[in-house]
């Protein structure tokens, strides 16, 4: 489905990753973006894949999970509005490290990874900012997954 | 409460399982005047007795205005609890309370509130969600952020779909997968990174769970523009006197009982990570 340009801006300018731009940055990415309507239980991309494109979700949730073997696809996390998913694209081949599938109807902003590094080279006030953000999405990422480790709720664990 | 060291006969009149290790408890107290001028703040303690065994602090989780009832949310963890636990309705235990300090509900008319619990602590807040119902009107946004380890540890469960027709807003997240889920997996804290906050200045947080989860809460709560004076943690130790003599639950310079076990969070961050306090 085809969405009109500003639609990607409004989208942009109310996600965690790309907010509080200024008006050139946004257009340089919305001119490297598409919308990208995704119905629930579609797979938008595949563990051990090359992908790509880097998502910002507008509406819905993903849910990200790993293949193990015996026990098939393990959610490990959900994302959901104003969450980056897919950040392999950014930084690296684009090789995915978990696949991921639309919980419910899902409308994503995909970013080109190949033209957003293109436009932090060239602009690396730009890239700064980007990097900064993933820095701070992968941060949150690893401190999500440490506190899912501590199993908090196990019982007999903290004592509340 | 006149005499804190006095104890008073309650009887079960209702006992529901919740989740696994979990149920809860419907007291009353066998006294009728004790009964009648029995009033309890939302996130307020009992002392509960068992003959023998001793006394256990457990969080008062029924609705204040509710005269003559008083539920305990209780998870089997140690003696006393688990002999609450092979307690019917009709039996009768001992009750002291209520004690220590309660949630600021007094300072959230016209703002945001937010309630971010993981597994039974949910207990505690549920008396912030019985004055939120009762006085939505107060209130402007009312959001609860629930966690648990797995589907099977959700508190309440069956109560989410009445809280949210009645205007409160309700995230629940599973810390892991479950066979059948299809509903949010990551830890709690992830709720709130993505929770819309048009006004987080004048958002009001409240969290009750584990301490862990309640720091990085208030972290994230912070980064996301909640002041720190905006956010309520309540605090668990070894209560044992109930009114700050005996020393067991001193934390720092507070004593959980009676300075608790409700705190604004600035005033205990300083000394909310220092290990085995």
């Amino acid at each position: 489905m085809i969405h009109q340009q500003p639609n990607i801006l409004k989208m942009l300018s109310e996600s965690r990753f790309t907010e509080n731009l200024n008006n050139q940055q946004l257009q340089s990415l919305c001119r490297a973006s598409r919308v990208h309507s995704l119905p629930a239980g579609t797979i938008l991309f595949q563990e051990g894949e090359l992908e790509d494109e880097v998502f910002v979700i507008s509406s819905g949730h993903v849910r990200l999970s790993m293949s193990v073997p015996g026990r098939g696809n393990v959610v490990l996390l959900t994302s959901g509005p104003g969450d980056l998913v897919g950040w392999s694209g950014l930084i690296s081949d684009g090789r995915m490290t978990a696949t991921a599938v639309a919980a419910d109807d899902c409308v994503l902003v995909a970013l080109s990874g190949k033209r957003v590094r293109e436009l932090c080279e060239t602009d690396p006030q730009l890239g700064y900012v980007l990097m900064i953000r993933l820095a701070r999405v992968l941060s949150q990422r690893i401190l999500a997954t440490r506190l899912q480790l501590l199993d908090l709720f196990r019982p007999g664990g903290d004592s509340r | 409460m006149s005499n804190p060291w006095q104890l008073s006969s309650a009887r079960i009149v209702e006992k529901t399982a919740e989740t696994p290790g979990v149920a809860t408890y419907v007291l009353q107290l066998t006294d009728d005047s004790l009964r009648r001028r029995f009033q309890f703040r939302p996130g307020q303690f009992n002392m509960l007795y068992v003959p023998g065994l001793g006394e256990a602090a457990i969080s008062i989780s029924g609705n204040p205005i509710q005269e003559g009832l008083i539920p305990h949310t209780i998870r089997e963890a140690g003696n006393v609890t688990h002999a609450i636990s092979s307690l019917s309705t009709g039996d009768t235990l001992g009750l002291r309370g209520p004690f220590g300090s309660s949630w600021p509900t007094e300072l959230c008319e016209d703002r945001d509130v937010i309630l971010v619990a993981g597994g039974i602590g949910l207990a505690p807040l549920r008396p912030v969600i019985f004055d939120m119902l009762s006085n939505r009107d107060r209130y402007r946004r009312c959001t609860v952020l629930m966690g648990a380890r797995d589907p099977s540890g959700l508190l309440y469960e069956s109560d989410y779909e009445d809280w949210k027709r009645r205007g409160v807003d309700v995230l629940v997240t599973s810390d892991r997968p479950a066979d059948g889920w299809h509903g949010n997996v990551g830890v709690v804290t992830t709720l709130l990174d993505r929770l819309p906050l048009p006004d987080p200045a004048s958002a009001l947080l409240m969290t009750c769970g584990p301490e862990v989860m309640m720091w990085y809460t208030a972290q994230t709560a912070v980064a996301r523009g909640i002041a720190e004076e905006s956010i309520y943690v309540s605090l668990e130790r070894n209560m044992n006197c109930a009114i700050g003599l005996c020393g067991h639950c001193q934390f720092g310079p507070h004593f959980l009982c009676k300075d608790g076990p409700v705190f604004r969070f600035d005033k205990v961050a300083s000394i909310l990570r220092i290990s085995d306090l």
